[in-house]
């Protein structure tokens, strides 16, 4: 294969039922630099290197240029062929085989002793693989088991397998997301000497820091639009998180700031195996509460340490059920709240099942007769369809099949499900997520109304716009530790940005 | 890179097959004897070579349970062709072994192609087979006589009167250890059954993978019914019964994993038999009844399966235990 001099991306647009994923992106790449790319989730990060990928493809009107001619990349196979190799975030090796194996996977037939024979060369091939392993400066044994190795080793096992395939341009997606700290610096050093061995590298990134301090130049992407394409050497750390969130509206969609009532969760000291580190916060009564973050600072951790889904290490919960804050633990906690989770498709909803009974699954208990246990599905059925009428669901009736219904709709089915339950807290992590606008506004309005009736939210977004239009209280995380509380009058994109820019740098405690 | 510790868990099967002659050959009667040992061996090749061929099955995550019924299939064919219509051996044995590969490719059909429940497809495969071979034979006992009797009755007197036989079946052995071990299409196996998408990712063609897999195993099956009516002399109509069971757990004893991807032929599946085949020769010598003997079997299926376990759990633990470094 030649030489990649150059990779060009012009006019990429991706279009999603509803969504735009991409609008227009447009950047050129070349050889001995590292491309940063950040965004936010749902920014279109990871569509632009599904479509590099081949895993995506882009619609029309969009191009992509290697060496100055057009290439279509069709398939996964087709990117590999063009010398892009994809190293992606979930580690893909396989445990059973040995190191020397995985390296060469893609390509056994390759490696016969003879055009006819049947016999694998393994010395040719451990030779090979040792290669690749060398130019990583890695002292893997090819002969090691692969389940031996650490999640480092293995994340260099695919790179060497992506160099052994031809891989010129190289996509990292998150990988850093399952690495210590040694680690990360291991494959820093070894990303730089790609680098300088006149690789092509894309490394996409929550962390800024990374960013700022591996990559050559950064492309900034909002809402699947290239709002910024700088060197790193002219942009500081601020001006990167501006561009990532942009310009937005600031202060809250509801007027009123309402007044302190009682506490109903007290939060001390919460902390996780990883993360979160050491957060305490108090929730009142008919409070709606953000947690603000970026991706990977330790705010769903956070939700699923207090509720007992991941071992809280260490912390106090206390909660009032009757006007009197009590210590509790997770189970019991569990009882009296809800907990709309982040990916509604694995474990939000159950997909083949009706709208009626996804409603009532929350509480199905409600519905039975207490001698026998028989469900009164007369019953269900009503309750079912008076809450598919508050929160609005569009569906003919409350018998159709949850998986048919677009995403918004089944955002609302999960929503009507935790309100049948009626809890005195719902924790919801990235409520409107993947929801178009009509929808998330419903949502909101929805979240509005409950909480005038006494119901306590936790909401995790995103969304700088959302939290600030949503919440009466922000708290802010960066890297699983609380580092700022605004309130309500003082809400502002600086303030909360602020939140997460000036803890960077200077968390090495 | 880590050093090689000896590793218990890795060494179970000679242990458990070496405690397995040491009782018996205590407690038995002329148990340990060259004579007996060949007995035993040659008399189990059927259920060795099953176990082989399921072993080709489960690294691709197939449970297959028509194994023994493929293997009685392609023993009845051989025998008809032989006892009916006068048909050499050696080519009633390749119409035999041909069946069982193409029986292997209609349950990938299923399997592969339709996307069926693997389990329920090849069980259904076993009652189908089973069933036809029965109408064939009129479920009456085919004798086969002079056709096979010069094969069953050769020994090698150099060898201490060692069976002709089990030269066939070491063969079997080498060839399917060199498939798996030594060849492109081996290593694509255990890629499969290990992490299926991640094959497929990296431009592996699974489903050829997968029915190539399948379409061996159905071969085996088929030799394997090939030594079962050389040892037997006659096709009996309840032939290989429930062999899959037992070939499936002997597999299993040694080593390879119902999930797929982590297996081997020798020694894995090949002890694994040796170890079923000995407890039960072994108890027959020492007069327990015939009832108790797969009792325990089955006891011995707990143990294997409870150390296989540990065995995972122990493989999984090496990276956890890095991770914290």
């Amino acid at each position: 294969m030649e030489k990649i001099q150059s990779l060009e991306l012009k006019n990429i647009s991706k279009s999603f039922p509803g969504v735009k994923a991409l609008a227009d992106v447009s950047f050129t790449a070349s050889p001995g630099r590292v491309c940063g790319i950040v965004g936010v989730n749902g920014a279109g990060k990871s569509t632009m290197m599904n479509i590099l990928g081949g895993l995506l493809q882009p619609d029309d009107g969009g191009q992509i240029f290697i060496n100055g001619q057009e290439v279509r990349i069709e398939n996964p196979k087709a990117a590999t062929d063009l010398g892009i190799a994809f190293i992606q975030q979930e580690i893909q090796v396989f445990d059973t085989m040995l190191v020397y194996e995985n390296v060469l996977a893609a390509d056994f037939d390759k490696w016969r002793k003879g055009k006819r024979s049947l016999v694998l060369d393994r010395k040719a091939m451990r030779k090979e693989a040792q290669k690749y392993l060398d130019a990583l400066g890695s002292s893997i044994s090819v002969d090691a088991p692969v389940y031996s190795l650490t999640v480092g080793e293995k994340q260099l096992l695919q790179i060497a397998r992506a160099l052994s395939q031809g891989g010129q341009i190289l996509l990292f997606d998150e990988p850093t997301s399952s690495l210590s700290d040694n680690e990360i610096a291991k494959l820093f050093e070894i990303i730089g000497k790609l680098r300088d061995q006149g690789y092509i590298i894309f490394y996409i990134s929550h962390f800024l820091d990374e960013i700022l301090s591996l990559c050559d130049n950064v492309i900034v992407l909002r809402d699947g639009r290239k709002t910024g394409d700088a060197l790193v050497s002219d942009i500081d750390k601020e001006k990167l998180v501006s561009m990532m969130l942009g310009y937005m509206v600031e202060g809250s969609a509801r007027s009123s700031v309402r007044k302190q009532n009682d506490i109903v969760l007290r939060a001390e000291h919460i902390s996780g195996i990883r993360l979160p580190k050491d957060v305490s916060f108090d929730l009142h009564k008919g409070e709606i509460l953000g947690v603000w973050g970026l991706l990977g600072s330790g705010r769903s951790e956070l939700f699923n340490a207090m509720l007992g889904i991941d071992k809280m290490t260490n912390g106090k919960l206390y909660y009032a059920e009757n006007g009197k804050l009590e210590e509790t633990t997770s189970k019991k906690l569990y009882k009296h709240i809800g907990y709309l989770t982040e990916g509604r498709h694995y474990d939000g909803l159950f997909l083949d099942m009706t709208i009626g009974n996804n409603i009532t699954s929350s509480d199905i208990g409600r519905f039975a007769s207490k001698f026998l246990g028989t469900l009164n599905t007369k019953k269900e059925n009503e309750e079912s369809r008076s809450l598919m009428k508050q929160v609005n669901v569009k569906a003919t009736n409350e018998k159709m099949i949850v998986s048919k219904l677009s995403g918004g709709n089944q955002q609302k089915v999960i929503i009507a499900k935790w309100f049948l339950k009626n809890p005195d807290i719902l924790f919801m992590d990235e409520p409107t997520k993947g929801v178009d606008i009509g929808a998330k506004t419903e949502i909101q309005n929805l979240i509005f109304e409950k909480s005038e009736k006494g119901m306590s939210f936790v909401i995790i977004s995103s969304e700088l716009e959302e939290i600030m239009s949503l919440c009466d209280r922000i708290i802010v995380i960066y890297e699983g530790r609380l580092v700022g509380e605004v309130s309500k009058s003082d809400f502002s994109k600086d303030s909360l940005m602020k939140g997460i820019v000036s803890q960077e740098g200077n968390h090495a405690d | 890179m880590r050093t090689k510790k000896f590793d218990i868990l890795s060494y179970s099967n000679y242990i458990v097959l070496a405690v397995i002659l040491i009782v018996f050959a205590i407690g038995g009667n002329n148990f340990l004897t060259l004579k007996s040992i060949f007995a035993t061996i040659n008399n189990g090749s059927p259920l060795i070579i099953i176990t082989c061929g399921v072993t080709f099955a489960l690294l691709v995550g197939v449970i297959d349970l028509s194994v023994g019924a493929i293997g009685y299939a392609a023993g009845v064919t051989a025998g008809l062709l032989m006892n009916r219509l006068n048909i050499p051996v050696e080519f009633a044995f390749m119409v035999g072994i041909t069946l069982g590969v193409f029986i292997g490719w209609v349950n990938s059909l299923f399997i592969v192609k339709f996307k069926m429940n693997p389990m329920l497809v090849s069980l259904g495969m076993m009652l189908i087979i089973r069933a036809i071979a029965r109408i064939f034979t009129d479920d009456k006992t085919v004798t086969l006589g002079n056709h096979v009797s010069s094969i069953r009755q050769a020994r090698i007197a150099a060898l201490g009167e060692m069976p002709a036989l089990m030269f066939g079946l070491i063969a079997v052995i080498i060839a399917c250890t060199f498939v798996l071990k030594y060849t492109p299409f081996g290593r694509k196996l255990l890629a499969v059954g290990c992490e299926e998408k991640v094959a497929k990712s990296i431009g592996i063609n699974t489903d050829r993978i997968k029915t190539a897999a399948l379409m061996t195993c159905g071969g085996i099956c088929g030799i394997a019914g090939c030594f079962w009516i050389v040892t037997l002399g006659s096709v009996v109509t309840t032939g290989l019964n429930s062999y899959e069971f037992l070939a499936i757990a002997a597999a299993v004893l040694g080593g390879t994993s119902l999930l797929g991807g982590r297996g081997s032929i020798y020694p894995g599946s090949v002890f694994g038999a040796l170890i079923l085949l000995f407890i039960s020769a072994g108890m027959s010598n020492m007069g327990v009844s015939i009832y108790a003997i797969p009792f325990v079997r089955g006891i011995i299926i707990f143990i294997a399966m409870y150390v296989d376990s540990l065995r995972t759990q122990s493989m999984m633990k090496i990276p956890m235990a890095a991770l914290k470094e």
